[in-house]
Order: C-alpha cells, then structure tokens, then sequence
C-alpha cells in the first residue's frame, strides 16, 4: 500500500466532504476515495521541484478602492431578489443546532 | 484574395446602407434553431430577433456568450444543476459592452461545468458535440461558443480561459481563439472558478473579427480590482481592418519549447505539421530556435494545485441562501445541512475539485503544495518571461493530441498532461496566447498556439491575419 493509499481513509473523505460543506452518497464517498489517490500522485510531480528562495507573485497588484459605495443601493436589493424573503428579511437556516 | 472579417464587411456595409440591418441575427437565429438540436450548442437560447437594434460598432451583430458570464434577465447556470435556473438581476460590465455598441446576444453558450473540464463534457446540460465529427469532442470547457462558431452559427463568441478552455476548443474545432493579457478584459460578471486564471477572450471564425472583437472588449473597469488600462490605442481596431502585415514575418523570433514537442503524448502527424509550418514561416523570414525548459511539463501540475484551491474557496459562495437551486428544507435544517445539501448538486468534477482544493488547503498540506505551487508558478512565469524579452513568441502545436472521443474517460492523466501543458504556460504567467487553425489533415484542424509577453496581443493578432491569409 502507497503512502497516499494509507492517507486516504474514511475519516479523511468525511473531513474532506465536511470542509467543503458537500454532503456526498456512498457511492461518491467510495469514488473520491479511488480518484484522490489518482490525483495526488499526479500533482506530487511538483514535490521535486526546486524552487530555491522563490518569492510569491501575483499577477497584479490589484487596486484598493475608496471606502465609498461603489453600487447603487438599488443592486444590492435586486441582489437579494432570489432570496427566501420574510418581512423583508433573508431567511436563512437556523445558526444553532438542537 | 485578402480575406475580410464578416462581422467588419457587414458594419462597413450596414454604414453605406449596404445591408438589411437586422438580417445577420435573423439569420444567426435560424442556423441556432436547426444546429442546435443536434450540437447542444446552446443552454439558453433566445428565438425572436430585437424590435431595436442600438448603433454601435456591433449593432446588429449576433454574438454566443458563455454561460459563465452573467447576464440580466438570461438565465445564467455555469451549466449546473445548482445555477440551474438562475436569473442574474445584473449584467458583467463585458456584457454592457456588448450591448452598448449594438452585439445581439443570441444565447449562452454549453460548457464544462464552472468551466472544470477540458472536454466539454462535465455539463449538466449534457455534452456539446464537435461540430466537425458530431462523436469528437469540440474541447472545452467553452465547448458551446466553439462550436456556435465552428458550426457557422455565428462569427463571434465570447469564451473564458483559466487553463486553455478557450484554446482547446479553437483548436479542436478550427476557429480563432485568444487569451488576453490577464486584466485587459473586465472579469465583473464573470463567475469565477480560480480568479488568478480566469480571463474572458475573443473566439472568431476569422482572424480580422476577432481582432475586432477585441478591441472593443478590451478596455479599463474600476469595478474589477485586478483590470489594467491597455497600451494600444486604436492600434487593435486598426489590425482588424488593415491588411495582413507580411513585414512582420521578417522581424518574427519563434522559441519552440523541446518538451513540449517530444512529449510521449503527443501525435506524430501533429508534430509534423506544425514542423512543415514553422519550415514555412522560416522561410519567410522568421528566426526559429528550440528551447529546453523541463518544467514545463509540470505545468499541469502547478496549475492544478492552484485552481483546486483557489475553486475550494471561490465556490463557497454556493449556499443556495441568497440564491441558486435548493433542495433543502429551511425549518428543517441548521447552516451546515442545509448548506451540504444544497452543494450536493453541484457534478462530480465540480466536488472533487473543490474538496481536493480543501485538502491541498488543510493543514499539514498547505505549505507542502500550496505554497510549492505559488513559488513554482513564479519560477515558470520567470523563465518564460526571460524567453520573451528579446521580442520572441513561444509556439507549440494548438493541441498535441487530436480532438478526444465525446465519451472519452477523462481519468488518463498522461493524455490530459499532453493537452494542459502547453496551453497552462499562458494562464500561469498571465500571457496573452493566440490559437490559429493551419488548416486540416485528414479532416482534422490542425491549429498552433503563440504565446507572448503580456500586453502584447497587437503583434498576436496581426501574426493571426498573415497566418490566415498563408494557411487556410
């Protein structure tokens, strides 16, 4: 058995399906199980890379903004359009359980 | 013969009264109604032609978008089951753009699901099939733009391209496709699968049209973050009506990577074709020379950790609270089940890649991939980049592989290595990549990709007008 067959348990897909909020079926749970292994040996290629003092880069430094209201007010309503509305509040599932 | 754009004849037509103003969408309109059925181009598809048509410089021009681009009041689904019947209440500035100077949207587009996929196949909606050989795979993931193209339904389409999905199709398929310069097209609206990559791009039947296409979508938006002020002037709307510049085959350096083309993967007849072209070209003046970068097939890999990632934390959003499909009960159900129900809708390709992007991201992994990748990215985007400062274009053949069977399973890894790295190099370093169909073999397009430094898409457009006019 690889070290990645051996990392790839049951309790790993739990944590994986339950970190991504993604309620998976038996069959999905099984599959995901088989593809990980698949996958991660594929993108352990990079482990042998040497990448020395390499600083982090992006792309583009991106802009910050004004702290002012970009959008119409109007948008931000029209946003919530597809929302279930009660009273003219977003309803949401219950924060606490039990 | 000089070959003219469609789209430039018919506004140049349409400003000497020279043509029925409305007569190229009804015409788009028909070609959709009859392909569609048959290709499964389009998700959403509109049947009736405008009562108005606006003046602009795409008034009356039809036009496909991908369904990853938001559009008012036109479902918009990213071809899930989760977005499945959703209605944005706002349009993608590019969008805007579009209607501002008189574009018809005619429908969206199919494609992979949140543009996860390289095959066209991981829609919802089922698969769009290749127009050339309806049991090929037409590429993806802007699978349904390429093939409202190829098809000849339109002569303009909007796809986008975090690790080639606008490439591949091109390619796949025959057509024009280019990647710009990541920041030169406003991303608001676009829904993001890993936004460090996501870019939308021109895809055209010729290259004229796609230049013009360009040119008008590229402009400066303060509502992306990460938008540019682009460095051309009228230089791109120029390109797109002058003539081909053969001048500039003189002053072409090509570097051809030595990996790429002698990767295990890659088809013989594929390999020699691109030669013969690059033979041609050479002897029309350009300076070739081969390249040795290894990394280069680790491309894939990098990318693929990144997006993981960055899709694990992008897709997020999908709670089906403010809007999307539910098929969770609220009364029934705390944040967290009603969350995991809800995001049980989305494909298999969509979860696993989300959940893998969650690994790479827990602790113990983050560091050992995560920021290995992010590095490794800034090492590739270094080497290219020394690659192309004395002026050079990197070139590979469009795809090293023919156009996959639709039914192909997807988990041969050592083939998709083969369509990812050359295409990745592009989205990794923020290039702009050009994809040029050469023509055919056997019935096959065959195509080639150019890849430049950024902000250089006016030397890759005007390369696209003489590439036409020498191959097809």
């Amino acid at each position: 058995m690889s070290t990645k067959e051996r990392l790839v348990n049951e309790e790993l897909i739990e944590r994986l399906s339950w970190l991504s909020r993604i309620k998976l079926s038996v069959e999905e749970r099984e599959r995901l199980s088989k593809e990980i292994v698949m996958i991660l040996g594929y993108i352990d290629d990079i482990l042998s890379l040497d990448v020395g003092n390499e600083e982090i880069t992006h792309l583009s430094e991106g802009r910050l903004r004004e702290d002012s209201p970009i959008y119409e007010i109007e948008m931000g309503r029209e946003l919530l359009g597809q929302a279930i509305l009660e009273e003219g509040y977003v309803k949401g599932p219950k924060v606490f359980k039990g | 013969m000089k070959k003219r754009g469609k789209v430039v004849s018919f506004i140049e037509d349409l400003k000497n009264g020279a043509t029925d103003p409305y007569a190229y969408v009804e015409r788009a309109l028909e070609e959709a109604s009859r392909k569609d059925p048959v290709l499964n181009i389009f998700i959403t598809m509109k049947s009736e032609v405008p009562d108005k048509l606006v003046n602009g410089k795409l008034a009356g021009v039809p036009i496909a978008v991908k369904d990853n681009i938001v559009t008012k009041g036109l479902r918009t689904t990213c071809a899930s089951r989760i977005l499945e019947n959703f209605v944005p209440q706002y349009s993608a500035t590019i969008v805007k753009i579009l209607e501002r100077e008189g574009a018809v949207i005619i429908g969206k587009t199919n494609m992979d699901e949140f543009a996860m996929g390289a095959l066209g196949t991981t829609s919802a909606f089922g698969p769009t099939l290749n127009p050339i050989n309806t049991k090929l795979s037409p590429g993806g993931s802007s699978s349904g733009s390429a093939a409202a193209v190829a098809s000849g339904v339109v002569d303009l389409a909007l796809g986008s391209d975090t690790g080639g999905s606008i490439r591949l199709p091109a390619a796949w398929t025959g057509i024009f496709g280019l990647k710009p310069t990541y920041g030169a097209v406003s991303r608001f609206g676009l829904i993001s699968y890993a936004d460090s990559m996501d870019q939308i791009g021109p895809m055209s039947s010729n290259a004229s049209d796609l230049a013009y296409l360009f040119s008008i979508i590229s402009s400066f938006d303060p509502l992306d973050p990460t938008s540019s002020h682009n460095p051309w002037g009228n230089r791109i709307e120029e390109i797109a009506s002058k003539e081909p510049d053969f001048d500039l085959l003189r002053k072409l350096k090509l570097k051809i990577p030595r990996e790429l083309l002698n990767h295990p993967q890659a088809e013989e007849y594929v390999i020699e074709e691109f030669w013969r072209k690059i033979s041609t070209l050479e002897k029309e003046g350009a300076q070739v020379e081969e390249i040795s970068e290894p990394i280069l097939l680790k491309v894939p890999q990098v990318y693929y950790v990144i997006a993981f990632s960055e899709a694990s934390s992008n897709l997020a959003r999908f709670d089906g609270v403010r809007y999307g499909s539910r098929i969770a009960e609220l009364e029934d159900n705390d944040w967290d089940s009603y969350y995991m129900m809800n995001r049980s809708l989305f494909g298999w390709e969509v979860k696993r890649r989300i959940m893998l992007g969650a690994f790479i991201l827990s602790k113990g992994y983050y560091e050992m991939y995560y920021s290995l990748a992010l590095k490794a990215r800034a090492v590739i985007k270094r080497k290219i980049e020394s690659h192309l400062k004395d002026g050079s274009l990197i070139a590979t053949p469009g795809s090293l592989i023919s156009p996959l069977p639709i039914n192909y399973d997807a988990t041969d890894l050592s083939k998709l290595n083969a369509i990812d790295a050359p295409l990745m190099i592009a989205n990794l370093g923020g290039f702009p990549a050009l994809t040029v169909p050469t023509g055919s073999v056997s019935g096959t397009p065959t195509s080639m990709q150019f890849v430049g430094p950024s902000w250089s898409e006016d030397k890759l457009l005007s390369l696209a007008k003489v590439m036409e006019e020498m191959f097809t």
